[in-house]
């Protein structure tokens, strides 16, 4: 272990990862500052451009992409009200409310060391926790990989929705979708229409680009209309001040921390949920909750602490696994796969080096964000008023570039292209796009341990109960989807309109 | 009085406009969900035909529960009650909805944003297909540049110089990089 630790620092302090891992922060942090730019379309834009370095260089800078978007989304929630990403969206009512009253650089400044110490807790979870879970992954047979991969499936739809039916029916599309190509046991073709570039499947990478990248260019384009963005004056915050404040709130950054790698750590949830989740707690456990949504400090800090800290917690079901934590985790295999690396309980085993620089990796992006940070604070303003029809019809060229770039093929640009429509008209119909990229990923883990599943049992499906994992897990995925239905059912929304009322 | 009577009638206007657009998105829904609905049903009985190999899919059984078709099956006809429940529990207005949680739904006080409209839709619409028509003809960088200067110009972003910066600098530099930093040749021209 001690030569391990001692090659990935040897590994992670070569030059080239050092300017992977500070070009991934920047190029996030920037990504996640731009209004309708997120973490998880910097990641798809991005990936393929990776298939072309080493691994080492290629994955730290995709990490540090996705710690510094999910930073940088809090940029633009506290100045403007607009967060950057989803997962920023419970700083909004704090950080802007702090910007009204002339704190932009306190709350900014909370929210740079509030994101370093929530990213920090959750490397620490990682490094702490993913052996463990690793000797625990290598017991874990088809059965209980089918059972996993079904619970991940449950919350994906019963979580990032805006209902639960309409998330049922995207992941039914995703599954749908994953059907195309190679018969995973057999190696026939299926489901391919008589088109050839169709039998390797569609890729995970040219469908997240067209549903997050090529979606996400349509509509900004669609709805921009000339306005008046008015970046207000940010003062520079002041670090000792900054500390200090944190470590006043320590234990509402100490529960958000857990709150966000305990949701990081489940297959299928991630930072969309984990920070609203701690905003949530945050204000329970205030001794002034009055103050929320009027520029309470705490109220940065809890959100930003939780969606940096399910960054390195959503690793542990990626990496040892090989089931996606959440979107940007699941682009994220799919580029690991790329270089020749399967995530599994086997990559630890195998690829110790590996694992362990990016475990480094991950710690020194976590410091380049804090430099990184501090530094966009002075160039937010300016950050953000690049105009948008210039900004988003330059990433639709990225788009095609991108996609190109992988196979070198027209044909998955033109998938990209057509993924873009779908996205677009899903978002137009508020049919959530997340758990459609969810469960197009799991669904090929699904049908694998599915079939394997029934062939060692010669076609029974007793091993689910037989198997105390598998048992467990399918016992947590019927509650689930039981606390979904009830609280979809009008009896539940009864309940629910008279506690309001109340 | 007059003031308030046109503020009246001004707010019942909208309100009209919003049930209008709600009714419009129900219709959609529906229609998307009768859509999904019968393809995957339809695709469902007919599974056995776009499957090929059956018989080396499953080495070592001739067991109908493991062929290769009956995943599947079974996904397609799940898309399809999915999408039968959604479109009967969307007419009937049964399930209950929950903000997204999205990007674009918390960017909903953005200043730079308005509703979108029919005729800009139908021309980000002809655009894609007019890019992806134009890629192996006239190569990535005359039709990217092209997209960066037409698309800046529909949406009504009106400074030159920066569209003709951007639109010139931006493919040239992401051609040359992709082409001597990751050896991909992006799309040239067949036109000339």
């Amino acid at each position: 272990m001690t030569e391990d630790i001692l090659a990935a620092l040897s590994n992670v302090s070569s030059p080239t990862v050092l300017l992977a891992i500070l070009i991934g922060v920047v190029v996030g942090v920037t990504i996640g500052a731009l209004p309708g730019l997120s973490a998880t379309m910097g990641m798809a834009i991005f990936a393929p451009t990776t298939f072309f370095l080493p691994p080492i260089e290629g994955i730290s800078f995709l990490l540090a992409l996705y710690k510094g978007g999910t930073f940088g989304g809090s940029i633009t929630a506290v100045l403007i009200g607009t967060p950057g990403t989803a997962s920023n969206a419970a700083t909004v009512a704090d950080g802007y409310a702090m910007t009204r009253q002339g704190k932009a650089g306190r709350a900014l400044g909370l929210s740079v060391w509030g994101s370093v110490v929530g990213d920090g807790i959750g490397c620490i979870v990682l490094v702490l926790c993913a052996p463990m879970v690793a000797s625990f992954a290598l017991k874990v047979g088809n059965a209980e990989k089918f059972a996993i991969t079904l619970m991940s499936l449950t919350l994906v739809a019963y979580v990032s929705g805006n209902s639960l039916m309409r998330g049922l029916l995207a992941a039914g599309l995703g599954l749908a979708l994953c059907l195309i190509g190679t018969d995973p046991i057999g190696g026939a073709d299926r489901l391919t229409f008589g088109i050839r570039e169709l039998s390797a499947g569609i890729g995970v990478i040219p469908l997240a680009i067209g549903l997050f990248g090529m979606a996400e260019v349509m509509d900004q384009l669609g709805r921009w209309r000339q306005g008046s963005l008015i970046v207000p004056v940010v003062d520079r915050p002041r670090i000792p001040d900054i500390l200090g404040r944190i470590w006043y709130y320590r234990r509402t950054v100490t529960m958000s921390a857990l709150i966000g790698a305990v949701i990081g750590a489940l297959p299928g949830i991630g930072a969309e949920t984990s920070n609203w989740v701690a905003y949530g707690f945050a204000k329970r456990v205030s001794p002034n909750p009055e103050r929320f949504g009027h520029g309470a400090e705490d109220g940065v800090i809890a959100p930003e602490v939780a969606c940096n800290a399910t960054c390195g917690a959503a690793m542990i079901p990626t990496l040892i696994f090989g089931i996606p934590g959440d979107i940007v985790t699941s682009i994220l295999m799919g580029a690991l796969i790329a270089q020749g690396l399967q995530p599994g309980p086997t990559l630890i085993t195998e690829n110790r080096d590996l694992f362990y620089t990016l475990y480094a990796g991950l710690f020194v992006s976590m410091v380049m964000m804090a430099f990184v940070g501090l530094i966009a604070i002075r160039f937010a303003s300016r950050i953000i008023l690049i105009p948008r029809p210039i900004l988003f019809t330059s990433v639709a060229v990225m788009c095609v570039a991108g996609t190109y770039a992988i196979n070198t093929r027209l044909f998955d640009v033109g998938m990209m292209m057509l993924f873009g429509v779908v996205g677009w008209a899903l978002r137009l119909l508020r049919i959530p796009i997340a758990p459609l990229v969810l469960a197009f990923v799991l669904g090929r883990i699904l049908e694998d341990s599915f079939r394997r599943m029934l062939i060692q049992s010669g076609g029974s499906f007793s091993p689910l109960w037989d198997r105390p994992i598998a048992l467990g897990v399918t016992l947590v995925t019927v509650a689930v989807i039981a606390a979904a239905l009830w609280t979809a059912s009008p009896l539940a929304r009864k309940r629910t309109l008279a506690i309001s009322q109340d | 009085m007059g003031g308030r009577a046109r503020s009246f009638a001004r707010g019942r206007g909208r309100e009209l406009m919003d049930s209008v657009d709600q009714l419009r998105a129900k219709i959609a829904m529906i229609a998307l969900c009768v859509v999904i609905a019968t393809g995957a049903g339809w695709l469902a009985f007919n599974i056995d035909a776009f499957v090929s190999g059956w018989a080396f899919a499953m080495p070592g059984t001739t067991d109908a529960a493991l062929a290769p078709a009956t995943f599947p099956r079974m996904i397609l006809w799940l898309v399809a009650l999915v999408a039968l429940a959604n479109s009967i529990g969307e007419a009937i207005g049964f399930f209950k909805h929950r903000p997204c949680g999205s990007t674009s739904d918390a960017m909903s006080n953005d200043l730079e944003r308005g509703p979108l409209t029919a005729v800009r839709a139908a021309g980000i619409l002809a655009g894609v297909v007019l890019y992806l028509w134009s890629l192996p003809v006239f190569g990535f960088i005359v039709t990217s540049t092209s997209a960066i200067v037409l698309g800046s110009r529909i949406v009504g972003y009106r400074r030159w110089p920066v569209i003709i910066a951007t639109a010139v600098i931006l493919p040239s530099i992401t051609w040359y990089s992709f082409r001597y930093g990751m050896k991909v040749i992006l799309p040239e021209a067949s036109a000339w």
